[in-house]
């Protein structure tokens, strides 16, 4: 993308060329994403959205090196805070995950190990990165409960004593336990209620503000995006369709996917409203279109979308959006323009 | 089974599952290349096992003496030797599979026939008799089986009948445990129910509806238990407690040559590889269909 | 946790109860009494052989004898030996220690050689080497024990003079008794700890220790390995306690003395007090030992801690 060139480089934290995987099986190659690029600024936070299946955890994975078998992870080029991950060897790559990058995982019910206490598992974390003594370690794990809203006495109980908001919590501090330049929020608030949910998220934001960290927050809830971004990445089948700042993806939709996000959720202040959800379903990776992965669902698409990939178009300096219609200059969405 | 009982659309429901389960389960099985070498050892073996009359002389050829060519090493005309009375060990080891072969199926179906009786009761009556028969269960599987074995044969006295009654008890327990696991879970689906509501009795719902659902884990449990009963009439028979002498069978041999094991190893060789060979492929066959029967452990 | 203990050794009498029935209903079916032999043999006038009949109480039933038997067994008599009249339960005591010497030595053959094979086999899951090591646990079950037994004595004991060919005289002698009941409980130990990891690899904790920076090793070694416990643990107290009672066949060829043979003796003479007080001391060792893996479980899994804390029986 253009716009790396104008940033200055001690400035990015994070950037991702062409990033692709692939899950090679018996009888199929899922191909699950095809080509991501991602800049991400110092004390920024990129939102990546898109429907379940659209390729973001596997994303997420990619950037910690850490994609399961039998996924084959290829990539331009990844760079976090100036260090090139891709030329890292296995110990580097130890030393790099937890403390320049660390990622909370979706499912709080399943993330933490049952055999050890919660105390246990923050403290691993930080003598995994730094010189310190069991107690010391201890004792920062409990700092960091009381920092995410959780009395230091539970340090000593077992994941199964506490409540999924309580896991999620436990685990963003071990994921911010060493400090890391770079957090990856993989739909964090997925797995709870809408009250936690909401606690969960302010939490998150006064602790990235706090510790001016960057990061990457995965969602498919728009108003999460809303809430907590500075810049919007939205995935379609394994590729970013539409990106750009907060303003220039919410206000001036472009893609036809991200209209169709936008209309499928519930206006509050028009109730009677009827909601119009995407039609069909998300292509089977294993067998995707050979044009625009959406065009079988895209109320615009014609002959040329079915034929051929959609480039990445910049239509300002910092909006790109990857549709072939806008090959024609008098294309527009129906989604009004805001400002 | 008479159809009066049964509206048209389960009698095609079930044969349509049947059929589709057993060309899926054979599929499943093809592609497993242990458990297909098992079905070839184990047909072998059964094969020679049935014409092993056909093939030897019983009275001259496996049980007769012959003084004169008694502990001959390996050689073109012995190719396993003889032992000390001058017989061939390679004819008593192919005649000897009808021994193992016989008594491991005999016992076990022996075994499966209490065991599903008794685990089909107590996984569809839950209550007191599933109670009384678990507990018995928890007493019968309290005395190690090769134990058991040894104190029924030599209460009994030694024969192969007796053998197989031993062992088949032994036997029993897993089997009752696999049923009753098995009905359990089969015993509250919705198609008992309508079957119920057609009003037929219970004993026929259980014979012909429940306990073929529950065939798999009780096919994969008959083709390993067939191999641990092997092991144990080979175990009991080298105690002595086994099919009487002089017939051929493997775990006998081997307590004869353990006589000569410092003299004529040969005479324990064989014989034991013979089991081995046995036990390998009904182990084998069992694992394959394990994971052919079961979807749950497909990968 | 005590509560739940307590409760399981009471529901161990009743099976007690039922075996040593059990036990001597089938000795009873046996034609013949040791000491009908015995009288006969001593030349024993009629009034002696009635003493002793009476001593015995073999005039009376089956049942007659039995409760008499259940009223010594309450006050914790196991009776007395029909052949050498010795206390059954010192002849047994007497037994144990090599029992447990072959019993603990084959455990440690199995876990030390099957737990890093059941890793390893997980780890490489669907490779060459994983093939390998489960056709090699494959061979381990199939082999006859007391075969293998022989076939060590033809290939090691001829050949190598210190390890000698049988009786209990020094650690050498374990040995080979220990290698032949160890392979087939190396088999089934592999196999249970390859799919007990395989189960554990897949889950999402892994991810977040890997995340957390810790090396491959550690993540398999240490996390997942403690959740992957519970089921080899089970496996290896359930084969602990089996060994506990004796390994009969290896006792027998390795002239090994310890409580399987005295059994089998046992039975061979028609000695019933004997083998039943035998194999009622093995069902409680083994009722015994299989408590103490239920209750190590608690030792591991916090959450089966607390499900006994809340005083909740573990649902089988």
């Amino acid at each position: 993308m253009k716009k790396d060139t104008e940033i200055r480089k001690d400035d990015i934290a994070l950037e991702l060329k062409n990033l692709r995987v692939k899950f090679v099986l018996e009888r199929e190659t899922v191909e699950a994403v095809n080509g991501i690029d991602i800049t991400l600024k110092r004390g920024h936070t990129l939102g990546l959205a898109g429907e379940t299946g659209a390729g973001k955890t596997t994303t997420a994975l990619s950037l910690l090196r850490l994609v399961p078998h039998p996924g084959k992870v290829e990539c331009d080029s990844l760079k976090v805070d100036g260090k090139d991950v891709l030329k890292m060897t296995s110990k580097e790559l130890e030393k790099f995950r937890g403390s320049d990058l660390a990622m909370i995982f979706q499912d709080p019910m399943t993330s933490l190990n049952p055999v050890f206490t919660v105390g246990q598992q923050i403290a691993d974390t930080i003598m995994l990165h730094n010189p310190t003594t069991k107690e010391d370690a201890m004792k920062q794990a409990e700092k960091m409960l009381e920092l995410v809203g959780i009395p230091a006495v539970r340090a000593v109980e077992y994941p199964h004593q506490f409540s999924g908001g309580m896991k999620q919590r436990v685990v963003i501090a071990i994921a911010l336990a060493c400090n890391p330049g770079v957090l990856i929020a993989d739909e964090p608030t997925t797995a709870l209620d809408v009250t936690i949910q909401a606690q969960v998220l302010a939490l998150m934001k006064k602790l990235r503000d706090e510790r001016g960290m960057s990061m990457i927050m995965i969602t498919h809830d728009l108003g999460i995006i809303a809430d907590v971004c500075d810049e919007v990445a939205i995935m379609y089948a394994g590729r970013i369709v539409e990106y750009g700042t907060l303003k220039d993806v919410f206000n001036h939709t472009k893609h036809p996917y991200t209209e169709g996000l936008f209309n499928s959720l519930p206006n509050i202040r028009n109730r009677s409203e009827r909601l119009k959800p995407i039609p069909g379903l998300m292509p089977d990776p294993s067998n995707l279109p050979k044009g625009c992965a959406f065009a079988p669902r895209c109320r615009y698409a014609t002959e040329a979308c079915r034929t051929a990939r959609p480039a990445d178009r910049m239509v300002s300096d910092t909006h790109m959006v990857a549709c072939t219609a806008y090959d024609d200059p008098d294309f527009r969405i129906d989604r009004p323009e805001k400002d | 089974m008479s159809k009066k009982n049964e509206t048209p659309e389960l009698l095609v429901s079930r044969k349509y599952v049947r059929q589709s389960q057993i060309r899926i389960i054979l599929h499943n099985l093809r592609k497993n290349k242990g458990a297909m070498i098992g079905l070839a050892i184990i047909t072998l073996l059964v094969l020679v096992s049935c014409f092993a009359d056909v093939l030897f002389d019983y009275d001259t050829e496996i049980a007769g003496l012959n003084i004169s060519e008694k502990l001959i090493r390996p050689c073109k005309e012995h190719l396993f030797g003889t032992d000390d009375l001058g017989r061939d060990i390679f004819k008593r080891v192919l005649y000897g599979a009808r021994y193992s072969l016989g008594v491991g199926f005999a016992a076990t179906m022996i075994g499966m026939a209490i065991g599903v009786v008794f685990g089909a009761i107590a996984g569809y009556y839950c209550g007191l008799a599933e109670d009384i028969i678990m507990r018995l269960n928890d007493i019968l599987s309290a005395v190690p089986s090769i134990l058991m074995g040894i104190v029924i044969v030599s209460a009994l006295g030694a024969s192969t009948f007796n053998l197989m009654l031993a062992i088949g008890i032994t036997s029993v327990p897993q089997f009752v445990r696999i049923t009753r696991a098995a009905v359990l879970s089969v015993r509250n689906q919705e198609y008992v129910e309508a079957l119920k509501a057609t009003g037929m009795s219970e004993a026929r719902i259980i014979a012909f509806h429940i306990i073929p659902n529950c065939m798999s884990p009780i096919i994969v449990q008959i083709t390993l238990r067939i191999a641990s009963a092997i092991i144990a009439t080979s175990s009991l028979s080298f105690l002595g407690l086994g099919v009487p002498v002089p017939a051929p069978e493997w775990g006998s041999m081997l307590n004869l040559g353990r006589s000569y094991v410092r003299t004529a190893s040969y005479l324990t060789i064989f014989p034991g590889i013979a089991i081995l060979i046995t036990v390998l492929a009904f182990n084998l066959l069992g694992d394959g269909l394990r994971d052919a029967l079961d979807p749950k452990l497909r990968k | 946790m005590l509560r739940y203990a307590i409760k399981r050794l009471l529901l161990m009498i009743p099976v007690i109860i039922g075996v040593s029935f059990l036990i001597f209903f089938i000795m009873d079916l046996a034609p013949g009494n040791i000491i009908d032999t015995k009288i006969a043999e001593e030349n024993m006038t009629d009034e002696e052989a009635e003493m002793l009949r009476e001593q015995y109480n073999l005039n009376g039933s089956m049942i007659s004898r039995y409760f008499k038997y259940m009223g010594g067994l309450v006050r914790g008599d196991l009776g007395k030996s029909y052949i050498t009249g010795k206390p059954v339960l010192e002849s047994y005591l007497e037994k144990l220690p090599a029992t447990i010497v072959l019993a603990a030595a084959s455990i440690l053959v199995s876990v030390i050689i099957s737990i890093p094979l059941g890793i390893y086999s997980a780890i490489k899951r669907g490779t060459f080497q994983d093939n390998t090591c489960m056709v090699l646990s494959f061979l381990g079950l199939s082999i006859p024990n007391f075969w293998l037994g022989l076939m060590l004595i033809i290939t090691i004991a001829l050949n190598v003079k210190w390890i000698p060919t049988s009786g209990f005289r020094g650690i050498a002698s374990v040995i080979l008794p220990a290698i032949t009941v160890g392979t087939g409980l190396t088999a089934t130990l592999a196999r249970t700890t390859r799919s007990s990891m395989l189960d554990v690899l897949n889950q999402d904790y892994l991810r977040t220790e890997r995340a957390k920076g810790n090396s491959e090793f550690r993540v398999v070694m240490r996390y997942a390995l403690v959740n992957a416990l519970i089921p080899i643990i089970t496996i290896a107290g359930g084969q602990f306690a089996a060994c506990l009672g004796g390994s009969v066949l290896t006792e027998t060829i390795f002239a090994w003395p310890g409580v399987g043979r005295l059994i089998i003796d046992s039975v061979n003479s028609r000695d019933v007090p004997m083998v039943v007080g035998c194999i009622i001391m093995k069902s409680f060792s083994i009722g015994l030992v299989v408590l103490c893996v239920d209750l190590l479980y608690a030792v591991i899994d916090p959450r089966i801690k607390a499900m006994y804390a809340r005083g909740r029986r573990r649902r089988k």
